[in-house]
This record gives C-alpha cells, structure tokens and sequence, in this order.
C-alpha cells in the first residue's frame, strides 16, 4: 500500500515545484519521474494530449474519481498560464480529508473481513491441532 | 581432543569469513570488525568444545552464521529507516530554526549533524559532509530517502535563492507524507498484530503437541492443520495489502 493518494501525490510534487520557482510543467515531470502508482498513466496521457493541442475534456470526463479529475482541471489550468497556488492548496486540503475518510472507511471494514480467514481456515486449523490426534486414537480405538 | 582441535581452527577460519562478509554488507563497521575479531578466537574455541561429540551442531552453528549477515542487514536496513523516519522532521525544524537566525544552510547543516540528537541516525549526520563534498563523495550507502533529502539540499546549496523558504515548503511535503503514513498504518499494524497473536498461539500448541507426544507431528493431521493456518495468514496478509486508494 502506498503511503499517500496517488493525487496527494501528484498535488504535493507540482505544489513543491512551484513554491520552488519552478513552472507546473517542471513538476509535473518531476512527478512522472517519480515511482510509478496508479495515477502516473493517466497524468502522462493528459499531458501527452494537451502538448498536442488536442482537447483533454472528454478524456477528463472518462476518469472515475472526482478528485483526480478536478485536480487535472485545475493544473490543465496552470499550465495556460493561471495562477493557481491558493487553489493547489485548498484542494490538498480537500484531498487530504478524502484520503483520510477512505483509510477510516477500509479500518471499519477490516474486522469483519478479517474473520473470514479466522473463521474458515484459523480456526479449522487449530481444531485439527487440539482434537485431530485425539479423534484419530478414538477411531484407531474402535477399528 | 583431535576432534576439539580441527573444529576450533575451522571455527576460527569461518568465524573471520563470517565477520568479513558482515562488514562488506556494511552490518558492523570497522571498528567493531576489529572487535569482533578479537572475540572469534575463543568463541570458535568454546563452540568447537560444545559440537566435538555432535557434528550436527557444528552443522547447525555454521548454517546460522551463514545466513546471520543478510538477516542482519535486512533488521539494519529497518532500523536505520525507523531511526531516520522518526529525526527527520526534528531535524529539519531545527536546521529552519538555524536558517531563521542568519546561519547559512551550510553551516547550519554543519552545526546540526554535530549535535548528540541526531548522531542516533548516520544517514542524517552524514548529509554535511556530502553537501560540502558537493555530491563527489559516493551517497550509494544512504536511504533513498535520505539520498531524496541531498539532492534537495545540493539543488537549494547551487542556487541560494529562498532557501530557507524551499526548507519550509519541503518540510510541509514530509509532513504531509508522514501524516498519511500514521494514517495507513493503522491498517498494517491491525492486520499484524492479528496475524502475530495467532501465529504465537499456533507455535504454542504445536510445541505442547509435540512435547505431549512427538509422532504426532509428523502426523496427516498436524500437516493439513498447518497448511490451513500458513493459508489463514496468507489470507490476512492479502486482506491487509487489498487496500486501494480511490482519490
């Protein structure tokens, strides 16, 4: 599991780049350069169509998460020249909540997910360990 | 007696290939090779004495020897990323400090890695000395994270401009990654501390099985019930490892 969501990510290299003098094309390559997740294709198609001039909207459109799709929007929008460093940082603020409500949302989950092994083969298995040799004398005892 | 003789000075000799190998992947430094080496002599000697009627011993000392450096270089590896994960942010906080009184980020990087707090962990003691080698010096021994943090600090060294600015905005990134890492962890140390309880208990109970009766453990019975306890725990790793961010 990677520490951080793959748009913090991407939120916090541009916005690291950028508090550094550097342009938001500067991070995001220097976010591509990174490790690769699960963001890291979808970032290099989108910046591969907006370098052509193609129209990224529908491609944006396609994309399942709200907040990858938004925070594209808004680093689409650096890159025509905006300013948009007060923005980066109210969406990670945003994001970070969201990140930190699905790790909340998987821990409440877990319990329950967890029993399953501990049910059907734990359990089982320390059964077999307790009783399984005994059960075996008793059948050898009445054959 | 002749037996006592051949295993001490084959002891010796695998005692000193065994340290060596443990300095070449960097577990013990030189200093501590020169004082293990002093130490090989008579343990060689005293385990020599102990496996001289059972060879299988000897057996056994030399097969644990054999993997005791890649083991401890993994445990090292771990404590070394525990120990620097935990300075890190001190230690930027305070060469910011040092920053915000007028020092310049060299000096301020010299008078920091000679503090006591912080020679817990090399890898931040030794990020003076290579920025001023201005990265000659070889930073393959490093963390990757560490080596992260002197690319960081060589880029700020070459340009002085905003410096102290470029530290505060690339503690708000560790900070921020070191929140998320708290958080995910949560999950991790769940799903261990599950796994690691019932592993113990299993352990204990194979031990009274076999203490109880030792044919037993070799039995049809034993082996399928191991079986379902090493699926059980895999089934808990994966469970654990299942999670994936959707933002």
């Amino acid at each position: 599991m990677e520490n951080m969501t793959p748009s913090m990510r991407l939120l916090q290299t541009v916005r690291y780049s950028m508090e550094g003098g550097e342009s938001v094309r500067m991070g995001l390559v220097a976010y591509l350069r990174l490790e690769p997740d699960s963001l890291s294709e979808t970032v290099r198609q989108w910046l591969h169509l907006f370098e052509r001039g193609a129209s990224t909207e529908m491609f944006l459109q396609s994309l399942e998460s709200p907040a990858r799709r938004n925070l594209l929007l808004l680093l689409e929008k650096g890159l025509l020249g905006e300013p948009i460093l007060q923005n980066l940082t109210l969406l990670g603020d945003e994001l970070q909540e969201q990140g930190f409500a699905e790790i909340e949302l998987f821990l409440a989950r877990l319990p329950f997910r967890m029993m399953l092994p501990l049910l059907f083969l734990l359990f089982p298995a320390f059964l077999l360990l307790l009783l399984g040799p005994l059960l075996l004398k008793v059948v050898a005892g009445l054959a | 007696m002749a037996s006592w003789i051949l295993l001490s000075i084959l002891g010796i000799i695998f005692g000193h290939h065994f340290c060596n190998h443990a300095h070449l992947l960097r577990v013990i430094s030189e200093q501590t090779l020169a004082r293990v080496r002093f130490f090989v002599v008579p343990i060689a000697i005293c385990l020599a004495f102990w496996s001289r009627e059972n060879l299988l011993r000897a057996c056994f000392v030399v097969f644990l020897l054999n993997f005791a450096p890649p083991f401890l270089m993994w445990m090292n590896h771990i404590n070394r990323r525990k120990r620097f994960t935990s300075l890190r942010l001190p230690f930027i906080d305070e060469l910011l400090l040092k920053m915000r009184s007028g020092k310049s980020l060299r000096e301020s990087l010299r008078e920091l890695c000679a503090q006591k707090n912080f020679e817990r962990s090399r890898d931040l003691t030794e990020l003076a000395p290579l920025l001023t080698m201005q990265g000659q010096k070889n930073d393959d021994h490093l963390l990757p994270e560490a080596r992260e943090m002197l690319q960081e600090l060589l880029k700020w060294d070459r340009t002085q401009v905003k410096t102290a600015e470029k530290l505060k905005a690339y503690r708000f990134q560790v900070r921020q990654s070191e929140r998320f890492r708290q958080k995910s962890r949560q999950v991790t140390e769940q799903v261990k501390a599950q796994a690691i309880v019932c592993s113990l208990l299993y352990l204990a109970m194979l031990v009274w099985t076999g203490f109880r009766s030792p044919s037993e453990l070799a039995s049809g019975v034993v082996l399928v019930s191991f079986g379902l306890f090493c699926a059980g725990i895999l089934a808990m790793v994966a469970i654990g490892r299942s999670f994936k961010w959707k933002t």
